[in-house]
């Protein structure tokens, strides 16, 4: 399985470094902005197989990201981190579309995991998807 | 009901003590001078009015009676002057004079009453002409006696009654003399009253055993024999009234001969007869006249004072009952307050908490990565062996202090956002058993022995199971933590119904250090904790407070210093209303 790319998103510049240095060290691609409206951006331009998102920034908040997110109809899965280490918030962002939640601050090796689970999430959605357009393709169905 | 706090002292407030104090004289004073000044007025007035007309009914009464009385004697000396009137107009002196004639008179005359003593025909010399009567009279000559020479010298004084006097017989009598007239010659039929009759015609009335009736002649000698003291022919010490033909009634004291010395006071009526000028007098003790509207007017003033008194003793109580309800009211309204106010004060500090407890984990993520960095960094560089060392044991150590900043920031939230209850049936007796393995190793290792005292049957109460765990977990602990490590002791977790507020309370007991009572206010305090630093986060009996609370039931401590405590969780068996149903989550947004 080659190895993630992944959206960082928080509001914190020190945060974002940290993490993409530790998570570059471990040979995943990785692109920090520091805000939801930059963040959308950059799912319109680069192709990224998962999303760590915080949930508190000033502006466009997480969940707000994660709304306009989805509306790009990618197969990026994001992945909340976030200091209140609440059920309802994450179930929340869950309804929304999210993988899974991790508070912080968080064990890098409890985040590797479910980056790769939300990277095999992608992979295999994205597969099925592909999948069924050549089905469709192949008995001669347009879409 | 032990309050929030039973080491806090809002029982006595001097303050307040002094406030009840004032309120409960001012509430007496006022009742007793709307109620028991004028209930005494009012008594006291109709106690004179009707004093007033009692005495006015008595003097009416007096006059009345001696009024009849008077009559009663009149007539009685105008029966025997008519009779005798009737025998000097019927028949001539020759015919009297004959002593058979007299004597056949007489009879006629004492028929009915037996009033005369003796009946006499006297000549104008003075001379006895006939007599008819117990005396030997005959040879006495009435010519220098005073009646005699009175109804001789007289113009037309054709009736004489005389005083009492003693006379020839030497025994006290009076005498009616009635004068005829032959053309020139005057001759006078005298007739002597028979005392004893008259006596008991005047005497002949009962009024009480003080009372009396007498005659007294214009030198004020009595006529009559007085019954109390003195007699017939005496002076009287009782005064000669001015003439006056009406009864007159008079209130004095006016001596008797019995005791001349104290002499009682007396109401008295008296009245003049026409002939003989006689006063009649009748009086008795005031004291015993007015007995009855004494005794009525004693007994309703010992009536109207009880009640007054009554009263008084009454509202004393009521008052002392209010002051009770108002002191049991304040120290509710007390309680209420403080519990508010730590309600309140775990509100603010829950809010604060949970924005300080997010802006911690966001350096402590970052803490967290950067030493992660650093032990990649470690791997793949080569570096002399001790400082590798040195380098791991920091590296651990800022990995533990990260974790343990997590603990308490995650304290901080749960802490923030005790709403996520889930309220269901709870069996208090079997929560208290799940939550013994957990501390079991901790109090064996500690020597603390575990008591549990569960009562059985104890109903069920609708709570947050997990939540009631962590107050008992919490307050196990605290517990065993109290015995500061001296390897001996016990803890003591028991259960029982509480029908009177309508729960289940839960002791949790330790024999521990106790809590001082400077401190014993602050200890349910976010934050306040005595244990060593990184210890405790001062948290755990504020979240027990705030758990217990949501519940609708309290937490209280009861503690001495050195000789342990007693934490007591009440929890009602319903939740109060408004609190959330089975299943339902409160919602609470993040910031």
């Amino acid at each position: 399985m080659e190895n993630a790319r992944i959206l960082l998103v928080d509001d914190e510049t020190e945060f974002t470094d940290s993490m993409s240095r530790l998570l570059r060290s471990r040979g995943y691609q990785v692109t920090a902005v520091n805000s939801g409206e930059a963040a959308i951006k950059a799912l319109g331009q680069g192709r990224f197989d998962v999303m760590v998102l915080d949930l508190k920034m000033p502006g466009m908040d997480g969940m707000a990201t994660l709304r306009e997110a989805k509306k790009l109809d990618l197969f990026t899965e994001t992945l909340i981190l976030t200091g209140h280490a609440t059920v309802d918030t994450a179930l929340e962002a869950i309804k929304l579309g999210a993988y899974d939640y991790l508070t912080k601050p968080c064990e890098i090796g409890d985040l590797v995991l479910k980056i790769q689970g939300a990277k095999k999430k992608k992979d295999d959605t994205q597969e099925e998807v592909i999948t069924k357009k050549i089905d469709g393709i192949v008995q001669g169905k347009s879409f | 009901m032990a309050g929030p706090k039973s080491g806090t002292s809002v029982l006595k407030n001097p303050e307040r003590e002094a406030y009840y104090k004032r309120q409960f004289r001012k509430f007496v004073f006022f009742t007793a001078v709307s109620s028991i000044i004028p209930l005494l007025i009012l008594g006291w007035i109709f106690n004179y009015y009707y004093t007033d007309f009692v005495k006015a009914r008595t003097k009416a009464s007096f006059v009345t009676q001696l009024e009849q009385h008077c009559k009663l004697v009149e007539l009685f000396l105008q029966e025997q002057v008519a009779k005798l009137e009737l025998a000097v107009r019927n028949h001539a002196k020759d015919f009297l004079a004959d002593e058979r004639n007299l004597s056949a008179i007489f009879v006629t005359i004492n028929e009915k009453r037996g009033a005369f003593t003796d009946l006499g025909l006297i000549d104008s010399e003075g001379r006895h002409l006939a007599y008819v009567g117990p005396y030997d009279l005959m040879d006495k000559n009435y010519s220098n006696s005073f009646w005699f020479q009175e109804i001789m010298t007289g113009p037309s004084k054709q009736v004489y009654i005389s005083d009492m006097f003693l006379g020839f017989r030497d025994v006290p009598h009076f005498i009616i003399a009635v004068m005829g007239t032959d053309g020139i010659e005057r001759w006078i039929l005298r007739a002597t009253i028979e005392t004893e009759v008259f006596r008991r015609i005047v005497e002949d009335v009962k009024i009480g055993s003080t009372g009396e009736v007498f005659l007294l002649n214009t030198q004020g000698v009595y006529q009559s024999n007085p019954s109390r003291g003195g007699k017939m022919l005496e002076r009287s010490v009782f005064p000669v009234m001015p003439f006056t033909e009406t009864v007159k009634v008079a209130i004095g004291r006016f001596g008797t001969s019995e005791n001349p010395d104290r002499p009682a006071l007396q109401i008295a009526s008296y009245v003049w007869l026409n002939n003989p000028r006689w006063m009649l007098v009748m009086r008795q003790d005031y004291s015993e006249a007015l007995y009855d509207v004494n005794h009525v007017n004693y007994v309703m003033l010992i009536i109207l004072h009880a009640s007054a008194f009554m009263i008084l003793v009454v509202t004393i109580f009521i008052t002392r009952y209010m002051i009770r309800a108002m002191r049991k009211r304040d120290v509710e309204l007390d309680r209420a307050n403080e519990c508010f106010f730590q309600a309140s004060k775990l509100a603010s500090v829950g809010e604060l908490s949970a924005g300080v407890a997010h802006e911690i984990n966001n350096p402590l993520a970052i803490i967290n990565f950067e030493g992660q960095i650093l032990a990649d960094m470690e791997k793949e560089s080569e570096m002399a062996p001790e400082f590798r060392e040195q380098l791991l044991r920091s590296l651990a150590r800022i990995s533990n202090q990260v974790k343990r900043c997590k603990r308490l920031t995650h304290n901080l939230l749960k802490f923030s956002r005790q709403t996520e209850s889930q309220i269901g049936d709870v069996d208090v007796n079997s929560l208290i058993a799940d939550v013994i393995p957990l501390v079991e190793r901790e109090a064996s290792t500690s020597g603390i022995r575990l008591i549990v005292e569960p009562e059985p049957d104890l109903p069920r109460v609708s709570a947050d199971s997990s939540q009631l765990q962590q107050v008992f977990l919490n307050l196990i602990t605290n517990a065993i933590d109290a015995h500061n490590q001296t390897g001996y002791g016990s803890v003591r977790i028991s259960t029982r119904a509480n029908a009177k507020d309508k729960g289940v309370d839960v002791l949790i007991s330790d024999t521990g250090s106790g809590i001082p009572q400077e401190i014993i206010d602050k200890i349910f305090d976010p934050f306040f904790t005595t244990k060593p630093v990184g210890k405790g986060t001062g948290l755990g009996l504020s979240i027990c407070y705030g758990i217990v609370s949501k519940l609708g039931g309290h937490l209280s401590v009861q503690s001495k210093h050195g000789e342990g405590s007693v934490f007591t969780v009440f929890l009602p068996f319903e939740p109060p209303q408004g609190r959330k149903k089975p299943g339902e989550t409160e919602q609470k947004t993040t910031p």
